[in-house]
């Protein structure tokens, strides 16, 4: 693991000749305000790189929330199209893209979004209930994660007893725990402080680097956009 | 971790506000076990009553006697299958405030006549039956006052004196009878007319009133016409009711009664579920975040309202079995030292079967809205609620 430089980071921007792992073809989203649709994301097109990790930045307001909803189906666009690996999710039936979602995508936020009443253990767990797994298989997946986060002897804590640090590793863990191939990060240091967030970031660039996993982090930070092999720079439509 | 204990998990964070909802729960499924009790007792007793039997009384007084000359003319009508007669005695023992229900009546037809007793002792039944000094007591007052067949019995009666002025009249326990059911009644005393009749010292060859047993309960009404009929300016008219009609008009007030409980249950299972679907609002829109979170970790709408759901029957199941367990010891206690009516008192499994419908009802009830509104949110709304 090595702290990238930034100047080097930000020159990588151009796409990578890799197979794709996302395709956003034409994709448009609209908030209804009142009467008025304000339009956030228009005909916007990108592809993201199989194990590829990439920075999603820009101005606050311009999207970047709404785009990472929209890739890992949280969301869905007024227009276009978005494929992930061999599944069209635009397609999807609710019930499907829920399941999907389970699946294939791990979401890590902000505020780290931990259920208060559950231990770091149990919020770890939390994903894998809905899928069809014994209960040591269970807890070997969730000792595992823990342990990739360096987590183990905070299992039994709950997130009131935790730092935001921590948390975020919790979160991180969680979203590790299905062994989903993308994750998506919003701003995944942007309530942290700097060493929290070195931290938090050497974990990401090693999921990415050692485990394939293809990575999209939202942030306002270029040292943690530093991280990132490419760089992407979202504006909203009217500037355009 | 399972459902289950997430859903304690939840709980546990809101421990007062969990054992609040809970204990309004308890309360009112106590109040339902104590009441349900009660209302069936009330039913029992408006059934005791047989469409199959007429009472004819005096039509100028319910107190006033009719002439024993009577049943043999009502015996002749068309329907009728068999007469008999009553005479209230007005007893009372030891003590003249301690009334006990005593009857007079002819002894050979009083078996058939009166389905809700059983003779099982058929010796001492002919032993009562011949001996026109004894008398027929219930179990129940048998066992209170510790009398065997045999025992010499005084009765002070309110309304006869003997010949000789004397008001105590001491009899022999002849037989003792029990409830044809479990619901039955047996705390009364009956007394033979003939012996009575010839030692009063007045109403001589007068009865308190007539029932008569009729083939076709359908004919009850054109039989008593008739009969009233036979007796028309005579200077004792009759008035036939059926059994059911009279208990009836005794019980309406009972009736109300047991409306007014009906409706005070209401209301408080109203104010229940409004207690508790307010809790359970409140608690589900503190963590649509989470629910939001659970979906975007892959847990399908009907996963959410499921639990919703779960959640309240939790919640209904736990607080309805611990007040209606509460309200069967209460209940089995009051029997337990009660008389009468009190001693029928018992939470049985129809009112366990009531009950778990109520929980269930209203379980389901308070957890629709807020488990549709959890299901409905867009996960990117409940995400910004986290916040
Ligand atoms: N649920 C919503 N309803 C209405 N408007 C919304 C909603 N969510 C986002 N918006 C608007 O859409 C635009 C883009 O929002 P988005 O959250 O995607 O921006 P962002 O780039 O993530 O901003 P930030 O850097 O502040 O997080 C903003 O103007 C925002 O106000
Ligand atoms: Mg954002």
């Amino acid at each position: 693991m090595t702290l990238h430089d930034p100047e080097i980071a930000l020159k990588a921007t151009e796409q990578p000749d890799a197979t794709p792992l996302v395709v956003i073809d034409r994709v448009s989203r609209a908030y209804r305000k009142g009467k008025v649709a304000v339009p956030v994301l228009e005909r916007h097109a990108m592809t993201i790189a199989a194990g590829e990790m990439l920075a999603l930045v820009g101005a606050s307001g311009c999207g970047k929330t709404t785009l990472l909803n929209l890739i890992g189906g949280a969301d869905r666009p007024d227009a276009g199209e978005i494929t992930v690996g061999e599944t069209r999710i635009t397609s999807l039936s609710d019930g499907a893209l829920t399941d999907w979602r389970g699946r294939n995508v791990g979401f890590i936020f902000q505020f780290y979004n931990l259920l208060p009443a559950l231990s770091a253990r149990a919020n770890v767990e939390l994903p894998l209930l809905i899928h069809d797994l014994r209960a040591a298989e269970r807890r070997a997946r969730v000792d595992n994660a823990l342990n990739l986060v360096g987590l183990e002897d905070r299992a039994d804590h709950r997130p009131e007893e935790m730092s935001g640090g921590q948390q975020q590793r919790v979160a991180i863990a969680r979203a590790l725990v299905t062994d989903a191939d993308l994750l998506l990060c919003d701003e995944p240091t942007g309530d942290l402080d700097q060493d929290s967030a070195t931290r938090i970031m050497e974990l990401l660039s090693l999921l990415n680097e050692e485990f394939g996993k293809t990575i999209v982090v939202v942030t306002h930070d270029p040292n943690v956009a530093a991280y990132a092999a490419r760089t992407v720079r979202l504006t909203r439509p009217e500037a355009v | 971790m399972r459902l289950v204990s997430l859903i304690l998990r939840n709980a546990a964070r809101s421990r007062a506000r969990v054992a609040f909802t809970l204990g309004s729960v308890v309360v009112a499924f106590l109040l339902l076990g104590l009441m349900l009790p009660v209302l069936r007792v009330f039913d029992s007793r408006v059934d005791f009553a047989d469409a199959n039997r007429l009472m004819v009384l005096n039509k100028a007084s319910m107190m006033r006697p009719l002439p024993i000359s009577y049943g043999d003319r009502i015996a002749e009508l068309d329907n009728v299958s068999d007469v008999g007669h009553f005479t209230y005695f007005g007893a009372s023992y030891r003590d003249p405030g301690n009334e006990i229900p005593a009857i007079v009546t002819d002894p050979a037809k009083f078996p058939d006549l009166v389905d809700e007793v059983a003779f099982r002792d058929e010796g001492t039944l002919s032993d009562w039956q011949s001996d026109p000094s004894s008398i027929a007591v219930g179990r129940e007052l048998a066992d209170e006052y510790g009398w065997q067949e045999g025992d010499l019995v005084p009765l002070y009666s309110s309304i006869y004196t003997r010949s000789d002025g004397n008001p105590v009249w001491t009899f022999r326990v002849g037989t003792i009878f029990d409830g044809a059911t479990e619901d039955s009644v047996t705390n009364s005393v009956v007394i033979p007319y003939g012996f009575f009749n010839t030692e009063r010292s007045r109403g001589k060859d007068t009865v308190g009133w007539y029932a008569v047993r009729i083939d076709d309960a359908n004919a009850a009404e054109v039989t008593g016409e008739a009969i009233d009929a036979v007796f028309e300016n005579s200077p004792n008219e009759t008035a036939t009711t059926t059994e059911r009609a009279f208990a009836k008009s005794f019980l309406n007030q009972i009736g109300d009664f047991k409306t007014m409980i009906g409706a005070a249950l209401i209301l408080v299972f109203w104010t229940l579920v409004l207690i508790t679907a307010n809790a359970q609002m409140q608690s589900i829109r503190e963590r649509f975040g989470d629910f939001a979170v659970m979906r975007i970790l892959g847990f399908r709408k009907r996963r959410i309202a499921g639990m919703i759901l779960s959640e309240s029957l939790l919640m209904m199941f736990a607080g309805g079995v611990i007040g209606m367990a509460v309200a069967a010891v209460a209940v089995a206690i009051v029997a337990a030292n009660g008389e009468a009516l009190l001693a029928l008192l018992k939470l049985d499994w129809r009112d366990w079967a009531i009950g778990a419908g109520l929980m269930a009802g209203t379980g389901l009830v308070v957890a629709a809205v807020p488990a549709t509104l959890a299901a409905r949110q867009k996960i990117t709304d409940g995400l910004a609620e986290a916040l």
